[in-house]
């Protein structure tokens, strides 16, 4: 089964790949390492006659790429950035990746930015606006995006329903497929105590076009342990497990292996990508 | 207001780091207590305006150690907070605001080091200059130079410093000196993209003055009419330093 999003130019394949950061660029324009395929976060090549932008497009030249925007804080109340828009909608003329993917959050009110991923309420209000701000994205884009879900670390009380149905309602109307992000699903279960496996048996295997890998971190707040998405470990044992009955689920799936803090080398997160690759590779040979 | 819009403003207030009461209420409180859970978001505020600052001014951090920077950090997150989903540009205030802190003291460098920086980083994101004509400006009539009109490179950035600033973000590099006299006097540093690299040249204060009145549409000697005495006289010099820095990118002569 290949679940990859219809891309322009070079679709992103149902195999294992790893986020592109700076610092490995050099890497890979001048060494060619074998990763299946590269995601950039879209607003570091906003500037469209910087030396990033021109990097990454002699890069998209050996690698198919996906774009993962981190700023646009789709779920807010503020109007849509339409400057911030037309300047994604620019680069993906521009790179057409395989795929574009936005996060179901929040980062900004009343022109303020925190330039965080905040979680929203579960609730029929939020689920209606950020439903059809989704729709408002893949309009000026002229193409189907991915949502993807977030690490949380507090509820409010006025969501009525729980996480994976928000997600799933909101990829429904708004015609979005699914980015699952399968550590955030572990690390929302630990800090609110719900089961992940439930949350994976929940998601309608057709809404997902990609997956997410990564390293989390436990912290002490007043004596509490809090799990942290922080994108600067290996992904632990747990997630691993998650991520086996979620291909068993999904199918081979476009999986990432995401890496932003205290970067290790290439080899390290080729590595954790091999490992991901050998998970599908076995789901590929039992289905056989 | 909606119950939405309603409640993004009081998670964006005690995330910020403003009273947390008015948003504890919205909060599922349990095992981890609701304002303990608020503390995990006021935290990453901080980090994300330590990294991104981090990110464009390294050198300042490496300056003042982690303690310190992560303190300003804290203290230009209130002063300025982002506006922009972007936070390539988060920091550009942050030179002015060392300034406040630091400009009457030993460390008053520490402003001038942040502007290179920034410089540095707004270079990467420029478009690439053509390579000026020398042959085609050999040609100019010695009559008519005047007339010429010449254009900056796009990437080109100008920092001054009362500091040897660029002695000593060099002292800071992988490779750099060990040692800088901060008393060695003024730099005066063109800043512009070559290719894949950005490309720093110590220029003199003509240069620097010329490089700032050359805005592509006055013609040499209108710019000439604006600059001070001591420019003007170093003129032909200021020109020949700024092309040897990659600063100027074409000219034009009209009628020609």
């Amino acid at each position: 089964m290949t679940q990859s999003v219809a891309g322009d130019a070079r679709p992103i394949p149902a195999i294992a790949g790893i986020g592109l950061r700076g610092p490995h660029q050099a890497h890979f324009l001048n060494d060619k390492p074998a990763a299946g395929w590269l995601e950039a976060h879209s607003e570091n090549y906003f500037a469209e006659d910087g030396i990033a932008l021109a990097t990454l497009e002699r890069i998209r030249a050996d690698y198919p790429v996906s774009l993962h925007g981190v700023g646009l804080s789709i779920g807010s109340v503020d109007p849509l950035d339409t400057g911030h828009l037309t300047r994604l909608a620019r680069l993906v003329e521009r790179i057409e990746p395989g795929l574009v993917s936005e996060h179901l959050s929040w980062g900004a009110v009343d022109g303020r930015h925190l330039n965080d991923l905040l979680p929203l309420p579960y609730t029929g209000e939020a689920l209606a606006h950020v439903a059809g701000r989704i729709e408002q994205v893949q309009d000026r884009l002229g193409r189907q995006i991915l949502i993807e879900n977030v690490s949380s670390y507090l509820e409010f009380t006025s969501s009525t329903m729980p996480e994976w149905e928000f997600l799933v309602e909101t990829a429904t109307r708004s015609g979005a497929k699914i980015l699952l992000d399968v550590n955030n699903i572990y690390v929302n279960s630990q800090n609110h105590g719900f089961t992940a496996s439930d949350y994976i048996e929940s998601i309608p295997v057709e809404l997902v076009g990609e997956i997410h890998l990564a390293g989390h971190t436990v912290q002490q707040y007043d004596g509490h342990e809090i799990l942290v998405d922080t994108h600067n470990a290996l992904v632990c044992d747990a997630v691993w497990t998650l991520y086996a009955a979620a291909i068993a689920r999904f199918g081979p799936t476009p999986t990432l292996i995401e890496w932003d803090s205290e970067l290790p080398p290439v080899e390290t997160l080729l590595a954790e990508a091999a490992r991901a690759q050998r998970t599908m590779d076995s789901y590929g040979e039992r289905a056989a | 207001m909606s119950a939405l819009h309603r409640l993004q403003r009081d998670c964006e207030r005690a995330f910020r780091g403003a009273a947390a009461a008015p948003l504890l209420p919205a909060l599922v409180g349990n095992a981890i207590p609701a304002a303990t859970r608020v503390e995990v978001y006021r935290n990453n505020a901080r980090e994300i305006c330590r990294k991104a600052l981090g990110n464009s001014c390294p050198v300042v951090e490496q300056l003042v150690g982690d303690a310190c920077f992560r303190s300003l950090a804290l203290q230009y997150l209130d002063e300025h907070p982002s506006t922009s989903g972007d936070l390539q540009y988060f920091g550009r205030e942050f030179p002015a605001v060392l300034d406040t802190l630091y400009a009457k003291s030993e460390y008053g460098y520490l402003g001038d080091v942040a502007r290179l920086e920034l410089a540095i980083e707004s270079a990467l994101l420029a478009p690439e200059a053509r390579t000026l004509d020398l042959e085609a400006l050999a040609d100019v009539p010695a009559d008519r130079l005047g007339d010429v009109v010449f254009a900056t490179a796009p990437s080109l950035r100008l920092v001054e410093s009362r500091y040897p600033v660029l002695s000593i973000w060099r002292a800071h590099q992988s490779d750099g000196e060990e040692t800088v006299d901060l008393c060695s006097g003024a730099e005066y540093v063109a800043v512009r993209r070559a290719g894949d690299e950005v490309e720093l040249r110590l220029i003199d204060r003509p240069a620097l003055e010329l490089g700032r009145a050359l805005d592509g549409r006055a013609s040499l000697s209108q710019v000439w009419d604006e600059l001070p005495d001591d420019v003007r006289d170093a003129l032909t010099g200021a020109l020949k330093s700024l092309a040897i820095a990659g600063g100027l990118s074409h000219f034009s002569l009209p009628g020609r």
